[in-house]
């Protein structure tokens, strides 16, 4: 009886993931300009991604961003959430405040970090005209995918932080009372006993990332599409532009079947690495 | 007599039934360029809203939405998986493709043929510049463009500047506003560095070399034209952060008064005009070297209105969708969107009330020796879309013109053994 419970929403995730998966498989084998008149051309877009030098760009990009990602949107998340788990006042407002740039639209924090970064009158010019300094081009080839790198990993902290802090109110107090009475520091508390306990959690929150990190698309495409010279490439944006502004259908759907790819090979690295080093708690 | 009054009642009941039943309510999808901040998107909705009063029993969903590659993307998917709109205006030039060989637009000569008065109202040049390679129509066009340098009148008046009617006027304008830092001209190089690349490739080589294409090598005006570009970039002719600009920001530029010319069409004065906060003009863009011709201009007519063949074979549908059609393809519609757009009306009206900087554009329009369609009409969009990634790289010296061309060309030519 369950079983038919489930069928609604296995039905839509076959329609609306697993059959365009399906599909953009089989495009793959097809060169097809603005989606029409394909021609068969077997593994030839395979080959071409192969020594596509803008994917090695992109993959590069992406694991610099996923990089960055686990150190400062996990990392950042344990710090922030530990915190405020150790404050007696003010949890809520903390919670809130770190969780508020989630529910804002990426496109519109992208504008915003767009203006931010401007030559000409963006905020971060104006304040060095103001203390005299001169305006940096901040969106240049050595710069670009740091400064879009900031915002993205910085509107998803408080997303990672309030999972952590979830996880953190599940350790009972018993065990921090104990660790008490044995005189342990903070710091001892935290290594011993909180992030142990927490440990399961992290890993969902590392494979979150991780997966997370292969979709970006919103803030690079919005500050630097991908620019200059693809220095801010990462894959997400290559398939868009591949397949809506070179209008290669075929090649598009390569890409897009090599991020999948990719996706499945470092989330099973990673579960493989972090094994199952988990402490239950009795 | 009594009876008679019966009578006359049961007929009038009857006819009101049929008059009901012949008026049921028919929806028609239409997809126009005419939203955002188009500047006829306000005369497309008041245009809409008369036809509906007019034709109460037709309901239009209107889908118009500002074109950028998701919606045209959208279109074309629409048309390949046949959930296209009843009428739809896009592009007719190499743009065209996807929508004519989907088989699903109507040919339209035979419909002009039979109605001598709808089709004697438009301009023939516009209609032979919009006929597909079959030698069929399969749309109509409505409105056309023209693009060149549009300059920032308060600015040059201010600098005392001559307007840039030749090279060495281009190249002292840009050392005068620089030197006042003014951006002397705004431009997207990194995403849309598309009407540069034409002037550029125009005003060097000439119309011939203009329109060459890719079919027959790569010619070489075309990479003098990008080498062009690069001279300017390298005077510092635009903006600073232009490698990762797109036309937004460019325009932002101008219509703050912070940049003194941009190469754009007729369909941005209106915009880069910013409420009348800046007094424009548009010229002609300068020749550079003995090929080019100073009158020469991009313009022309390169999209129309498409009407889906099955809705035109749907008899529940097809008179209202040809009356609708007709309606947007009228003289009368055409004259509205010219007056709105200062575009090139596709029939034989003179728009009216046209401001100055339209009429500065229309002047040069008309005088232009040889009128060009721009390059990515003349060639399919994944070897144009290389040439337009690979503006920036030339610039900054890190990939030659030679290499971006033949990279173009290699994938025409993959496109045409398609």
């Amino acid at each position: 009886m369950i079983f038919f419970f489930l069928l609604p929403a296995l039905l839509m995730i076959a329609i609306f993931l697993f059959y365009p998966i399906l599909r953009s498989l089989y495009k793959t084998l097809f060169i097809a300009v603005h989606n029409i008149n394909p021609r068969y051309v077997g593994l030839n877009n395979y080959y071409k991604l192969l020594s596509d030098p803008v994917v090695l760009i992109a993959t590069k990009n992406t694991f610099i961003l996923m990089g960055a990602a686990i150190v400062f949107q996990v990392g950042l998340g344990i710090v922030l959430a530990l915190l405020v788990d150790m404050i007696r006042f003010g949890k809520k407002f903390f919670r809130t405040v770190f969780f508020f740039p989630i529910v804002m639209s990426a496109a519109s924090l992208a504008l915003l970090f767009r203006l931010i970064y401007n030559y000409d009158s963006g905020l971060l010019n104006s304040l060095l005209e103001y203390f005299g300094y001169q305006p940096v081009l901040w969106l240049d080839a050595g710069k670009a995918l740091l400064m879009v790198m900031i915002p993205t990993i910085w509107q998803y902290v408080g997303f990672y932080f309030v999972i952590i802090l979830t996880a953190l109110t599940k350790i009972p107090d018993n065990l921090y009372e104990v660790a008490d009475l044995e005189g342990a520091t903070n710091f001892q508390r935290i290594i011993k006993i909180t992030l142990p306990l927490i440990f399961e959690d992290i890993k969902v929150v590392l494979v979150l990332v991780i997966t997370g990190v292969l979709r970006v698309f919103d803030f690079v495409w919005l500050i630097t599409r991908g620019g200059p010279f693809d220095s801010s490439q990462v894959l997400g944006t290559y398939m868009y532009s591949t397949v809506f502004q070179r209008r290669l259908f075929g090649y598009g759907s390569t890409i897009a079947v090599f991020i999948i790819i990719l996706g499945i090979v470092i989330t099973a690295v990673t579960r493989k690495i972090l094994g199952k080093r988990s402490v239950m708690i009795n | 007599m009594r009876k008679q009054v019966l009578l006359l009642l049961v007929f009038a009941l009857v006819f009101t039934g049929i008059v009901v039943q012949a008026e049921e309510r028919v929806a028609l999808r239409v997809v126009t360029m005419f939203a955002g901040a188009d500047a006829a998107a306000d005369a497309y909705q008041e245009a809409i809203e008369q036809f509906q009063a007019a034709n109460p029993y037709i309901e239009i969903i209107d889908e118009s939405a500002t074109f950028d590659d998701s919606v045209k993307v959208r279109i074309e998917n629409d048309f390949a998986a046949g959930n296209e709109a009843d009428i739809t205006m896009y592009f007719t030039d190499a743009m065209s493709t996807p929508i004519v060989e989907s088989g699903r637009v109507l040919a339209i000569d035979q419909l002009l043929q039979a109605d001598p008065e709808w089709a004697n109202a438009f301009s023939q040049p516009a209609l032979e510049q919009i006929r597909y390679q079959d030698g069929k129509l399969y749309a109509l066009p409505i409105t056309g463009f023209y693009e060149g340098l549009i300059l920032n009148v308060d600015l040059f008046t201010r600098y005392d500047v001559e307007y840039p009617a030749s090279w060495d006027k281009l190249v002292t304008a840009i050392e005068v506003f620089k030197e006042n830092d003014i951006v002397p001209m705004a431009l997207g190089l990194g995403s849309t560095p598309h009407y540069q690349i034409e002037h550029s490739v125009l005003k060097v080589g000439g119309a011939a070399a203009h329109g060459a294409g890719l079919a027959h090598g790569i010619h070489p005006m075309w990479i003098e034209g990008l080498k062009n570009i690069k001279e300017l970039y390298d005077m510092g002719a635009f903006q600073k952060d232009t490698l990762t600009q797109g036309w937004e920001g460019a325009r932002t530029l101008f219509k703050q008064g912070k940049a003194a010319m941009i190469v754009e069409g007729s369909w941005a004065i209106a915009d880069c005009q910013n409420d009348g906060a800046n007094t424009v003009t548009m010229i002609a863009y300068p020749k550079s070297g003995p090929l080019g011709d100073g009158t020469d201009m991009i313009a022309g007519f390169t999209s129309g209105m498409y009407l889906s063949k099955e809705a035109y074979h749907d008899p529940e549908k097809k008179e209202a969708v040809l009356r609708l059609y007709k309606f947007l393809t009228s003289k009368e519609f055409i004259k509205k969107i010219a007056e709105a757009n200062g575009g090139l009306p596709a029939a034989k009206v003179t728009p009216a009330r046209l401001t100055q900087p339209y009429l500065d554009g229309l002047a040069a329009f008309q005088a232009a020796k040889h009128v060009c369609l721009p390059i990515d009409a003349q060639i399919p969009r994944p070897a144009w879309q290389e040439i337009v990634n690979g503006i920036a790289y030339i610039c900054a010296g890190r990939k030659s013109p030679e290499e971006v061309l033949t990279a173009a060309r290699e994938i025409y030519l993959e496109i045409k053994r398609q």
